[in-house]
């Protein structure tokens, strides 16, 4: 009967474990704020998004009676990093949404008299250049939020999830220590026995992540994800591909010092064998 | 020796527990949550493309009787060209009208219909040189062609209009008979976002299915 709750324990103690490590991975990764920013310089996400809102503003020059001079320096990339950050801030922490764009119209309007001037063409309808301005205008936001309204509905919810797996960690470890605290309590009287059951535990909780890794690699196509645009499907793939990455890594460590644990266990009997004769 | 076997069958036993325990809460995850995994793997697989797999192009048939395609081109993809004599225009003809097929050529709503179906067919291209400048110089009378892959339908202006842009009411989705309705922003003198639309409407006048 000892034996029995003594591999049950070990059993909880791989669960415990397995979500320890995952929650642990998840925490310093895509639920941590600096991580994130960290790999949005590495794909040089910024530079690239720059060039995306650029190119989708030419969408709108050849019905506009105008050419590509009006978008000059209306942004800089400077301003696109700050409000990439505000849109992190908002996911990450629930800050407001609030992306200016009245100097993106400001510019843009400086640069249309200019060119009206220089090629001595009169406006017969202002609104028609009001309605092209705030389109430019909107098409620079969406390219910096996606979606503002989406965004606006899940960031008190992302936000909250994010606290929730930092809140969740501690709890776990602590979860961890109980049931090793258990299991030297029933094996108190061999306490080599604790190599055994840790050792179990750690080895299945590793093999259970190569596993999971295996099977994640096989079943989907991380590499040829296409969402929203190039540079946000990019960013995508380096967080999954981290995340993976980790999870065989921390895999291949626990079923390593596992074994190791195991081996422990198993020297010890070579000994009390001998020590019987 | 006897410890030394005594030592390897402890080892075994004890991977084969681990392996047991790996097994067990596999296998009940699987149980469990197995059918909202797999759906989960499917969605994301529906935003990943398999590079690796070149998709054969399906040849476009039309089914005369029922009149509807057997088969429809992929969105985004040139599927055809448009001609109009009269104006010099010469355009390919694209299934979908997003700003960036917009750039390439004449552009097809998705909210309508193909040629040879009997509804309406909205198709709509830029004002500037090249593409459809000239369309306000349209007369009653001439004749737009669609030439695609799966047949050649020639179509005749009957009218035109001059609709704000968001007059849908305008650009009917359903229509008695085959409908052309082909436009443009108007005016093509204007500067910056024109709010109104040049739109030609034209009936099916013969149609050539190959």
């Amino acid at each position: 009967m000892k034996k029995i709750i003594k591999y049950i324990l070990s059993f909880i103690l791989m669960i415990s474990i397995l979500i320890t490590a995952l929650v642990t991975i998840v925490a310093n990764t895509v639920a941590s704020k600096q991580y994130v920013v960290g790999k949005l310089d590495e794909i040089n996400f910024y530079a690239r998004t720059a060039d995306i809102i650029k190119d989708t503003f030419n969408n709108y020059i050849m019905q506009s009676g105008m050419d590509e001079s009006v978008f000059e320096n209306i942004f800089q990339e400077d301003k696109l990093r700050q409000d990439v950050n505000i849109l992190i801030d908002a996911i990450y922490e629930n800050k407001e949404l609030n992306v200016e764009v009245d100097s993106v119209k400001e510019k843009l309007t400086a640069n249309i008299d200019k060119y009206l001037e220089e090629n001595k063409l009169k406006v017969n309808n202002t609104e028609e250049i009001k309605n092209f301005i705030n389109t430019i205008a909107d098409t620079y936001k969406n390219g910096v939020l996606y979606s503002g309204e989406v965004i606006k509905q899940i960031t008190p919810i992302t936000s909250k999830a994010i606290n929730a797996i930092h809140s969740v960690l501690p709890l776990m470890y602590a979860a961890n220590a109980v049931l090793v605290i258990l299991l030297i309590v029933f094996n108190w009287k061999g306490k080599i026995n604790l190599a055994k059951y840790v050792g179990i535990s750690l080895f299945a909780a590793g093999l259970t992540l190569i596993i999971i890794n295996i099977i994640i690699n096989i079943s989907i196509n991380f590499s040829g994800i296409e969402i929203i645009n190039a540079v946000v499907a990019d960013l995508i793939k380096t967080l999954v591909g981290d995340i993976l990455n980790f999870v065989l890594y921390t895999g291949i460590a626990f079923a390593i010092v596992g074994f190791i644990c195991i081996m422990l266990k198993v020297m010890s009997i070579k000994e009390k064998a001998t020590s019987k004769h | 020796m006897l410890n030394q076997k005594t030592r390897i069958k402890a080892a075994i036993s004890y991977i084969i527990v681990a392996l047991l325990f790996v097994f067990i809460l596999l296998g009940s995850i699987q149980i469990v949550f197995g059918s909202q995994v797999s759906e989960a793997i499917s969605l994301i697989n529906m935003i990943s493309i398999d590079t690796n797999n070149i998709k054969e192009e399906k040849e476009i048939k039309i089914n005369t009787e029922k009149k509807r395609l057997q088969s429809y081109p992929e969105y985004g993809t040139k599927y055809g060209n448009i001609k109009i004599e009269s104006l010099n225009v010469d355009l390919p003809l694209y299934y979908g009208d997003t700003l960036d097929i917009l750039r390439k050529g004449v552009g097809q709503s998705s909210g309508g219909y193909f040629p040879g179906e009997g509804d309406s067919i909205k198709c709509m291209a830029h004002n500037t040189k090249g593409f459809l400048r000239e369309l306000q110089n349209i007369k009653i009378g001439a004749i737009i062609e669609i030439d695609t892959s799966y047949g050649n339908f020639k179509y005749e202006v009957y009218n035109t209009k001059i609709i704000h842009q968001t007059d849908l009411a305008a650009l009917p989705t359903h229509s008695p008979e085959e409908t052309l309705m082909l436009y443009t922003c108007y005016p093509t003198n204007s500067i910056g976002h024109a709010t109104h639309r040049f739109v030609t409407y034209s009936k099916l006048v013969q149609e050539e299915v190959k």
